[in-house]
């Protein structure tokens, strides 16, 4: 049955462009389904650690992510990758303010 | 001449390109298509066969006319009032992606970074390799299939292993918890269990005995090759599995693999893109694997010392010079 439309299952469903969408709306659901239909690549499916992303605002000025004092986040955060988070596990590590403050 | 740099807001690598425009006293507008229409207005009327207007938030605009770039680093989905229906919304949606976006379509002489729809294009895997393999690159049998006698077929004829990878974002919210499915080698437990093999595309492929793998990242012509040598068992496997467990350098790139990817690039009509490889233990050999569009660059630019936020603002910047 398809998606309702402008889901992100809606129609025109081999096109790749509206996948773009639904890389930034990930799936959810409560339970895991049957084992009979579960998609096999997702039968080892590993729990990983929710990344925690640092609180931080949008300076409109500097065009840039700052912290509570105004700076930006790139002065202030080493880029260092220890919480480095893999989230869509496809791109390489998330690039987030994940960084360790310095 | 103005960059437009479209991102979300909480991404480290656009505010390094940012700033490193903004240094050099390039002209830059940068925006979330997630703060479209709320925040996001725009402006543009065809005059003369040409779209003008502007492009505004409440702290500044940009002239259409102007823009000579267009960084579209992942953005964030429209986000539209609350108060619509899924009905609104969705009719919503598709005005946005096709109004909005096809003004900034219809701009000419403009250099995406990358254009959506060439890298929507991109995103097929099986795509890529067949790309790859007509551009002189080496790929290994694959499969794509929906049977499970199939893979048994495929999985007999290569007594080397093989791994199943998907073929898309491979993460997943379940019971509140963060899944993410890394490559892996099926098992002889796996072949006599194959349910869920049948519910959808799955990709099958030779195991490739690797002593490192590398990313290739692409910058317009400039191209960056990181060697990335696992440590642990995990990370030999897929190396996003363990990321603590990797070493990394920047080398040159193999003349084959060079001409091998500026090729793919052209024929995919890329300006930017991550590729992955892995290195044949005994022959050195570089096997792609995929390519991400969006791929990401700052760890490796932090731990090689690689320049690829001066690469990316040179590439930006040129095409408003």
């Amino acid at each position: 049955m398809p998606g309702a439309p402008g889901s992100p299952l809606d129609d025109d469903p081999l096109s790749s462009a509206q996948l773009r969408y639904t890389v930034r709306v990930p799936g959810a659901s409560a339970a895991v389904g049957p084992e009979e239909t579960r998609p096999f690549g997702l039968r080892f499916a590993q729990t990983m650690p929710t990344p925690v992303t640092k609180v931080f605002s949008y300076c409109h000025d500097q065009q840039v992510a700052v912290d509570d004092d105004g700076r930006p986040l790139i002065e202030t955060m080493g880029k260092d990758w220890k919480t480095k988070s893999a989230t869509d596990g496809d791109e390489g590590p998330e690039e987030n303010w994940g960084w360790e403050e310095e | 001449m103005t960059v437009l740099i479209l991102a979300q807001e909480a991404d480290a690598p656009t505010d390094a390109v940012v700033a490193e425009l903004t240094r050099r006293d390039v002209a830059v507008f940068r925006a979330d298509t997630s703060w479209f229409p709320r925040r996001l207005v725009l402006d543009a009327e065809l005059t003369g066969g040409r779209w003008t207007g502007t492009l505004a938030t409440g702290h500044r605009s940009v002239e259409l006319g102007g823009i000579r770039a267009i960084w579209y680093r992942d953005p964030a989905a429209f986000a539209f009032p609350p108060e619509l229906t899924d009905v609104e919304r969705a009719y919503a949606h598709r005005e946005a992606r096709l109004g909005f976006g096809g003004v900034l379509a219809a701009l000419p002489d403009v250099l995406w970074v990358n254009h959506p729809n060439r890298a929507a294009d991109a995103m097929y895997k099986p795509l890529q390799l067949a790309t790859a393999a007509a551009c002189g690159l080496r790929v290994v049998p694959t499969l794509v299939t929906n049977s499970p006698d199939a893979v048994r077929r495929f999985t007999a004829t290569l007594p080397g292993g093989v791994v199943h990878k998907s073929l898309g974002p491979n993460s997943i919210t379940e019971g509140g918890q963060h899944k993410v499915a890394y490559t892996r080698k099926f098992t002889a437990a796996d072949i006599d269990d194959l349910r869920g093999v049948a519910s959808t595309a799955l990709q099958a492929q030779e195991w490739v005995d690797k002593g490192s793998e590398a990313r290739v990242v692409i910058v317009g012509e400039r191209m960056f090759t990181i060697l990335i040598t696992a440590t642990s068992a995990a990370a030999r496997m897929d190396w996003r599995a363990d990321f603590d467990a990797l070493t990394h350098e920047l080398i040159d790139t193999p003349p084959e693999v060079e001409a091998g990817v500026r090729a793919y690039m052209k024929a995919l009509g890329l300006a930017y893109a991550a590729l992955d490889f892995g290195i044949e233990k005994d022959t050195g050999q570089f096997i792609f694997y995929e390519s991400n569009s969006s791929g990401q660059y700052a760890w490796l630019e932090a731990q090689t010392g690689a320049p690829i936020t001066a690469a990316l603002a040179d590439l930006l910047a040129g095409a408003c010079s």
